[in-house]
C-alpha cells in the first residue's frame, strides 16, 4: 500500500513537473524545460499513420505535427553504443522501445520527431515524419520487425507508434519506472538549486587608475542615493526590463585621477576620443572609441526582470556590445603620473659643455621615438616604445661631432662605455638615442631617468651592455674609436671585445698604483681573477646565468693551474692561480692616470699594485696584453 | 561581388513570379534574406571565391553562410525542405550555420546540418541584422602569405568589406610595441602556441571559449590533437589553423626505395645499406629540445611539463633519450647538426636521413629530389612511439578590435573545409578541419605521414616555462654532445639552471 501511495505521490509530483523532457544515458542526466525545447530546431510536417482498419488513402487521417527531431535531442546525450536501444516513456508509464538506428533516422522509415504540436494543440509526442506523407504498417514491419512494431488486436498498426505526454528518452532503460520518477525529481531539484546559486560577481575599471566593484559597492551606493534606472531594451523582438546604470558613471571612476567624487566624469576626454573596452568572462572583448558612442548609448544592467544578475551591457545598440558576464571595463586614457623627476643631462666636448633638462629636450628638434629592445647577457630581450632625443643628430649640431670620434657616456654609479661616432650616426640599423620615456611614461630612477638605446621601425636589438641606463653625462672625444679584443681559452673558449671590457670594468672597477723606476701610475681596470671566471670551467660564465650560479670556479684555482699571459708581440710570463685567487691587487687595466693606456700599452696592460703584500710569483707587467690561457696540470 | 547577386536577384525574382504564373522556374532554391531576394551563386562562382581553377572539378561542400550576406544575428532560419519545413531559432545561430555546409548537386541546393543531416532545399528565409563592420585589419607572418592574401581578397570581394593584410615578420614584438604605444592593434593575427603566453601576459588577445561555447560543433571540427593547441591556463587564445609536423625524410638513392622506417632498429637497417660509403645514417638538430621532444615522449615523458607547468629535467625518459641519441652518435648513425647544415648535407647526398619539419616538402618537391617521408617510428626499447610535434598555427582576435563580429567571419571563413583544403594542399600543411585533410590531394607518403602524425603528435606546451627549459638545454646539449659534461652532470646543471630561471 505504502509503495502505491509512493508511487501515485510521485507521479503526482511529476505532473507538476510536466513540460520538461528529461534525457538520460546511463548517469547522465539531460533536463530540458520548455524554455529550452522552445530554442531547439523544428519540423513542421503533415503525415498519415495506419492503423489496424485504415489503411488505404481514403480512410487516412493526416495530421499537422510540429516537433524536434529526435536526433537533436540524442546529440546531448554525448556517446551512445551503436547497438543501443532508447525507450520513450511516458508520464504514465507507457514506454516503446526503439532500435538506435530508427530513432537516428538512418533508415526509410522515417524521421523520429518529439512533437510540440499536433494540429496546432500543445504537447509532447514522439511521432515520425515520412518523405510520401504516411507512415505504413508494411514500412513499420520493414524497418522494426516484429520485436518493436506496433500491434493491435494481433494486427500492425503503425498508430501505435505514436507516445503521448513524452517524459523520458532513456538509453538502455532497465523498465525501473520509480526510480525514474525519483531521480527525476532529485534532478529537477538540483536545476532549482542552481539557478539560486549564483556566483558572486566583481567588475574590474581600469583607466588612469584603476578600481574593482562587486555586488557590495552596488548595495552602497544605492544605500548613499545612488539611483540606479529602470529601463525597458528590446534584444531579438523582446523586450525586458533592466534595473542600469549609465556606462559613463562606471567609466567616470577611472577616467582621471579623482580627489573627491568618485564619479566625476571627464566628459571632454570622452569628446577627444579614447578606446573602451568591455570584456567578459568568457573572454570576449569589443572596443570603440568614445567618438562614436554618445554617452547615453550604453548601460550596465545589474539586474534583469527584478532578478539581480551580472552584469550586462545592454542599450540601443548593436548586439556585439551586449556583452553578458561583463568583467572588465577598459578606458584607454593616459595613466595618472607622479611628477617626473627634476633632471639635468651634460654634454660636454671640445667645444664646450652644456646641460639640458628632460623637458627642454622633450621640445627640442631632436626628440624621436619608437620601438627598441635589448638582450642580456642572459638572453632575455626586452622590447618598448622608447621616446628621447637622437644622440646622433643632437651630438653633431650641438657639439660639432664628427665620425672619426669617440662618444663616453658615464652613469649615475660610474658605468662608463664608449661609443664610436660612426656607429652612433649610422642609422642603417636604427637610431640611437638618449631615451627618458618608456611606452608612454617616464622612465624612473633606475634605469631611467636616461638610457641609450635603439629605435627604429624594425625594432632593432643591442646587447645589454650597450644599452646604458642612469645615464648622467655624455661626453665627445676627438680621438677615434679604436676596437680590441682579449682572447680567454682554458675549459672554454671566448673572445671580449672592447665593449665588453668596458663593461666588465665599469662593474668592477679596480685600482692599483703601480711603481716603476721613474714614475708611480694609478692603472684602472678589472682583477684578473675575475676574468679567469670566463674559461675556468665549461659550463658557467659571467652573467650568463642566474645570478645565484657563481661563474668563478674557486675550487679548481685553489687546487691551482698555470695561467699565461701572451701578449702581442709573443712575450709571455705564466703565474699561478693559488696567487690569483681573489687578488684584486693583479689587473688587466685599460687605462692609466685616468686616460687612455699609450701606445705602447694600448690596449690592455697586465698590472699590479708595487705594494701589495701578496703578489704573483714572477709576475711582471706585461704590455699590449692580447690573450688569457689557463692551463690544467 | 554582392552586388552583382543583387542584380541577379532581380531577375531571379522576375523568374520566381513567372515560375508562379505556371512558367518553369529555372532557379533550383530560393533564398531570402530578411525579405529581400538573393541569387544562388553558380559553380563558376563558388570556385572563384575558393581559388578552385577548375570548376567542373569536385570541391569539398562550402559554408551555407557563404549563400548570405555577412550576420550579426541570425534571429530565425525557415527551410522549405521536401514535404517539411524546418524551423530554426536556436541562440548563435550566425556562428552555427558557418559549421553547416551546402553543395549543389544535379541542379538541387543541399545543405546539411549537424544533427539533422543532409536535406534538399527548395527555400529558405533568414531574418537577422546584418553585420554592419565593414573594415579590418589582419596581420599573417610566416608561409603562406600570398596565398592567404588572395583567398582574402576574395572572402573581400564577396561579402563586400575591406581588409587590410600586413605580413608582419615578429608579431608578437610589434604588437607589444604598438600596445605600449596605445597604438591601434590589428583586429586578427597570425600566432604560434609558444608565443601565446606571453601575448595573453600583455593582454593582447581575447580568450575565445565564447567561440566554442556558442557552437560546440567548432571543437567537434578539428583535429582532435591540435585542440588543445592554444590553450592558456585552460582557457583558447586562438583558434586552430593548421599545423606542420616533424617527420623524417629519406636521401632514396642513399636509402634505396624499398626503405621504411617503423621502429628505430631501422636506424640501423639504413647504416648498414650504406655500408662503406661515406654517408652518414641520419642527421638533425639534436642540440635543441625541440628535436629531443619526440624521444622523450618515446620513453614515456607524458605529459613534458608538470601540472602547474613545472619542468622536471631529472625524469628518467630525459636521460635515457640523451643516452640514445649518444649511443646513435658514438656508433657513427647519428650526426648531429643545425638546420641549414643539415639540409645542404642531405641535399648533397651525405646524409640517409634527416628529422625536419614538414614544412620542408615543398622545398624538396621543388628540387625534385627522390624523398622518402615517413612519420616518425616506433621505439621498442620504450614501447611508444617517438610523438613528433605538431607545430600549430592558429589565429587570434585582439583584445581591442572593434570589429569583432568580423573578426569572427573572417577566421570563420579561413576555416572552412574548402579553403582548408586548399591552403594546406598548396602550402602541404596538416589542415586543423578534420574533414580537410581527407579531401587533400597529397602524395601517398605525405597523406599517410599526416595521418599518422595527427594520431602520435602533440602540440607544443604554450607554458613559458618549456621555452625556459629550451633555452638552457640550447647550452647544456651541446656540452653533453661535446664530452664536457655528463649526461648526470648535465641534468642536474640543468635543473638547476631552470628552477633558478623559473623562480626568477
Amino acid at each position: 500500500m505504502r509503495k502505491w501511495l509512493w508511487f501515485g505521490f510521485l507521479l503526482l509530483l511529476g505532473c507538476c513537473l510536466f513540460g520538461e523532457v528529461f534525457l538520460v544515458n546511463g548517469d547522465r542526466w539531460v533536463v530540458l524545460e520548455d524554455s529550452q525545447l522552445a530554442v531547439l530546431p523544428t519540423l513542421s510536417f503533415s503525415v498519415a499513420f495506419h492503423g489496424v482498419t485504415n489503411t488505404s488513402d481514403e480512410n487516412l487521417e493526416t495530421e499537422n505535427w510540429r516537433g524536434i527531431p529526435l536526433s537533436v535531442l540524442l546529440g546531448f546525450l554525448g556517446t551512445i553504443p551503436p547497438d543501443a536501444t532508447i525507450t520513450l516513456i511516458a508520464q504514465d508509464g507507457f514506454s516503446r522501445e526503439f532500435p538506435l538506428g530508427v530513432l537516428r533516422g538512418a533508415g526509410s522509415f522515417g524521421t523520429p520527431v518529439l512533437a510540440l504540436e499536433r494540429e496546432g494543440e500543445p504537447g509532447q509526442w514522439l511521432t515520425f515524419f515520412a518523405q510520401d506523407g504516411q507512415v505504413t504498417n508494411e514500412d513499420m514491419l520493414q524497418e522494426l520487425g516484429e520485436a518493436f512494431s506496433s500491434f493491435h488486436g494481433g494486427q500492425p498498426s503503425a498508430r501505435g507508434l505514436l507516445v503521448k505526454d513524452v517524459r523520458y528518452l532513456v538509453v538502455n532503460w532497465d523498465g525501473d519506472l520509480e526510480a525514474l520518477h525519483e531521480q527525476s525529481t532529485h534532478s529537477a531539484q538540483m536545476i532549482e538549486q542552481q539557478g539560486e546559486e549564483k556566483e558572486e560577481w566583481s567588475l574590474s575599471l581600469s583607466g588612469a587608475v584603476d578600481a574593482r566593484i562587486d555586488p557590495s559597492d552596488l548595495q552602497e551606493w544605492k544605500e548613499r542615493g545612488v539611483h540606479l534606472e529602470e529601463r525597458v531594451f528590446a534584444r531579438k523582438s523582446t523586450e525586458r526590463r533592466y534595473e542600469v546604470l549609465p556606462l559613463w558613471m562606471l567609466v567616470a571612476m577611472v577616467d582621471d585621477l579623482h580627489d573627491e567624487h568618485p564619479f566625476s566624469f571627464a566628459q571632454q576626454l570622452w569628446e577627444d576620443g579614447y578606446l573602451l573596452t568591455l570584456t567578459a568572462q568568457d573572454g570576449y572583448a569589443v572596443s570603440f572609441s568614445t567618438t562614436e558612442m554618445s554617452t547615453q548609448a550604453l548601460f550596465v544592467a545589474f539586474s534583469e526582470e527584478g532578478e539581480p544578475t551580472w552584469p550586462k551591457v545592454v542599450g540601443e545598440v548593436s548586439g556585439k556590445f551586449w556583452v553578458s558576464h561583463l568583467q572588465e571595463i577598459d578606458a584607454q586614457v593616459p595613466r595618472a603620473q607622479e611628477d617626473a623627476p627634476s633632471f639635468t643631462l651634460a654634454f660636454s666636448g671640445p667645444s664646450g659643455s652644456f646641460s639640458r633638462t628632460l623637458e627642454q629636450l622633450r621640445e627640442s628638434e631632436f626628440f624621436v621615438e619608437g620601438p627598441g629592445s635589448y638582450t642580456t647577457s642572459a638572453g632575455t630581450r626586452y622590447t618598448n616604445h622608447y621616446a628621447g632625443v637622437d644622440m646622433g643628430a643632437l651630438l653633431v649640431q650641438q657639439m660639432g661631432m664628427t665620425a672619426s670620434d669617440t662618444v663616453e657616456i658615464i652613469a649615475l654609479d660610474g658605468y662608463e662605455m664608449s661609443y664610436s661616432a660612426e656607429e652612433i650616426l649610422d642609422q642603417s640599423s636604427g637610431t640611437w638615442i638618449l631615451a627618458f620615456e618608456r611606452d608612454g611614461m617616464p622612465l624612473p630612477q633606475d634605469p631611467g631617468p636616461v638610457r641609450t638605446v635603439r629605435i627604429g621601425e624594425a625594432t632593432p636589438n643591442v646587447d645589454g651592455h650597450n644599452s646604458l641606463k642612469m645615464v648622467k653625462r655624455v661626453q665627445v672625444i676627438p680621438v677615434a674609436y679604436r676596437p680590441f679584443q682579449l682572447q680567454l681559452s682554458g675549459l672554454m673558449q671566448t673572445t671580449l671585445d672592447r665593449d665588453q671590457l668596458q663593461s666588465g670594468i665599469s662593474c668592477h672597477r679596480q685600482r692599483v698604483v703601480y711603481q716603476s723606476k721613474e714614475n708611480s701610475d694609478t692603472y684602472t681596470g678589472i682583477a684578473v681573477w675575475r676574468l679567469l671566471a670566463f674559461v675556468d670551467d665549461p659550463a658557467y660564465a659571467p652573467h650568463r646565468q642566474d645570478e645565484a650560479i657563481l661563474s668563478y670556479n674557486q675550487e679548481l684555482a685553489a687546487k691551482g693551474y698555470s695561467v699565461i699571459f701572451h701578449a702581442v708581440d709573443g712575450y709571455q710570463i705564466t703565474l699561478s692561480s693559488l696567487e690569483l685567487d681573489r687578488n684584486d691587487a693583479v689587473l688587466v687595466a685599460n687605462a692609466k692616470n685616468g686616460s687612455d693606456l699609450e701606445s705602447g700599452e694600448w690596449p690592455l696592460v697586465l698590472v699590479f699594485d708595487s705594494s701589495a703584500e701578496r703578489l704573483p710569483e714572477g709576475i711582471k707587467k706585461v704590455k699590449q696584453l692580447a690573450h688569457i690561457e689557463i692551463v690544467l696540470p | 561581388m554582392m552586388y552583382k547577386r543583387m542584380y541577379r536577384s532581380v531577375f531571379l525574382l522576375c523568374t520566381v513570379s513567372l515560375a508562379m504564373l505556371g512558367a518553369t522556374a529555372w532557379a533550383s532554391a530560393e533564398l531570402w534574406c530578411n525579405g529581400q531576394p538573393l541569387a544562388l551563386p553558380n559553380q563558376n562562382e563558388l570556385s572563384w571565391l575558393f581559388g578552385q581553377p577548375n570548376p567542373e572539378e569536385t570541391f569539398a561542400p562550402f559554408p551555407f553562410a557563404c549563400l548570405f550576406p555577412l550576420m550579426e544575428e541570425i534571429h530565425e532560419i525557415v527551410l522549405q525542405l521536401e514535404g517539411s519545413q524546418l524551423l530554426l531559432q536556436e541562440e548563435n545561430l550566425a556562428e552555427k550555420v558557418w559549421n553547416w555546409s551546402a553543395c549543389l548537386s544535379s541542379g538541387k541546393l543541399v545543405v546539411s546540418i549537424p544533427t539533422l543531416g543532409e536535406n534538399p532545399v527548395q527555400w529558405v528565409r533568414l531574418e537577422g541584422i546584418a553585420c554592419t563592420e565593414k573594415e579590418l585589419e589582419i596581420w599573417l607572418s610566416r608561409e603562406g602569405v600570398l596565398e592567404l592574401r588572395e583567398q582574402l581578397q576574395r572572402f573581400a570581394d564577396w561579402f563586400g568589406v575591406s581588409l587590410h593584410i600586413l605580413e608582419i615578420p615578429d608579431i608578437p614584438a610589434r604588437l607589444q610595441a604598438y600596445l605600449r604605444a596605445q597604438e591601434p592593434l590589428p583586429d586578427v593575427f597570425h600566432v604560434e602556441s609558444s608565443q601565446l603566453e606571453e601575448l595573453v601576459d600583455f593582454q593582447s588577445v581575447q580568450g575565445l571559449a565564447y567561440l566554442f561555447s556558442q557552437d560546440s560543433q567548432r571543437l567537434q571540427s578539428l583535429q582532435p590533437n591540435m585542440r588543445d593547441a592554444f590553450l592558456v591556463n585552460g582557457v583558447p587564445y586562438a583558434y586552430p589553423f593548421y599545423a606542420d609536423t616533424q617527420m623524417a625524410f629519406v636521401n632514396r638513392e642513399l636509402a634505396g626505395r624499398d626503405f621504411v622506417l617503423q621502429d628505430e632498429t631501422d636506424l640501423w637497417e639504413l647504416a648498414a645499406r650504406l655500408g662503406s660509403s661515406d654517408a652518414w645514417a641520419c642527421s638533425w638538430n639534436a642540440y635543441s629540445l625541440y628535436w629531443l621532444v619526440p624521444f622523450l615522449r618515446g620513453f614515456g615523458m607524458d605529459p613534458l611539463l608538470g601540472c602547474t607547468n613545472t619542468v622536471d629535467v631529472q625524469h628518467p625518459a630525459v636521460s635515457q633519450a640523451i643516452d640514445f641519441l649518444l649511443a646513435l652518435r658514438d656508433q657513427g648513425l647519428l650526426l648531429p647538426e643545425e638546420r641549414d647544415a643539415m639540409t645542404s648535407l642531405f641535399c648533397a647526398g651525405e646524409v640517409a636521413l634527416i628529422l625536419s619539419g614538414s614544412y620542408m616538402v615543398p622545398q624538396f618537391e621543388r628540387l625534385e629530389m627522390e624523398v622518402g617521408m615517413f612519420a616518425l617510428p616506433w621505439n621498442s626499447r620504450g614501447g611508444r612511439w617517438f610523438s613528433p610535434v605538431l607545430d600549430c598555427k592558429g589565429l587570434a582576435i585582439s583584445a581591442r578590435t572593434k570589429v569583432p563580429v568580423l573578426s569572427r567571419r573572417v577566421i570563420d571563413f579561413l576555416s572552412c573545409l574548402p579553403v582548408q583544403q586548399r591552403f594546406c594542399e598548396q602550402l602541404r600543411k596538416i589542415p586543423a578541419r578534420r574533414e580537410a585533410l581527407d579531401r587533400m590531394s597529397l602524395p601517398g607518403e605525405l597523406q599517410q605521414v599526416f595521418r599518422k602524425s595527427l594520431r602520435t603528435g602533440f602540440p607544443l606546451p604554450t607554458a613559458s616555462s618549456y621555452g625556459i627549459w629550451k633555452s638552457v638545454f640550447w647550452k647544456i646539449l651541446r656540452f653533453v654532445f661535446a664530452g664536457q659534461m655528463s649526461v648526470t652532470q648535465a641534468l642536474q646543471s640543468a635543473q638547476q639552471l631552470v628552477d633558478a630561471n623559473l623562480s626568477y
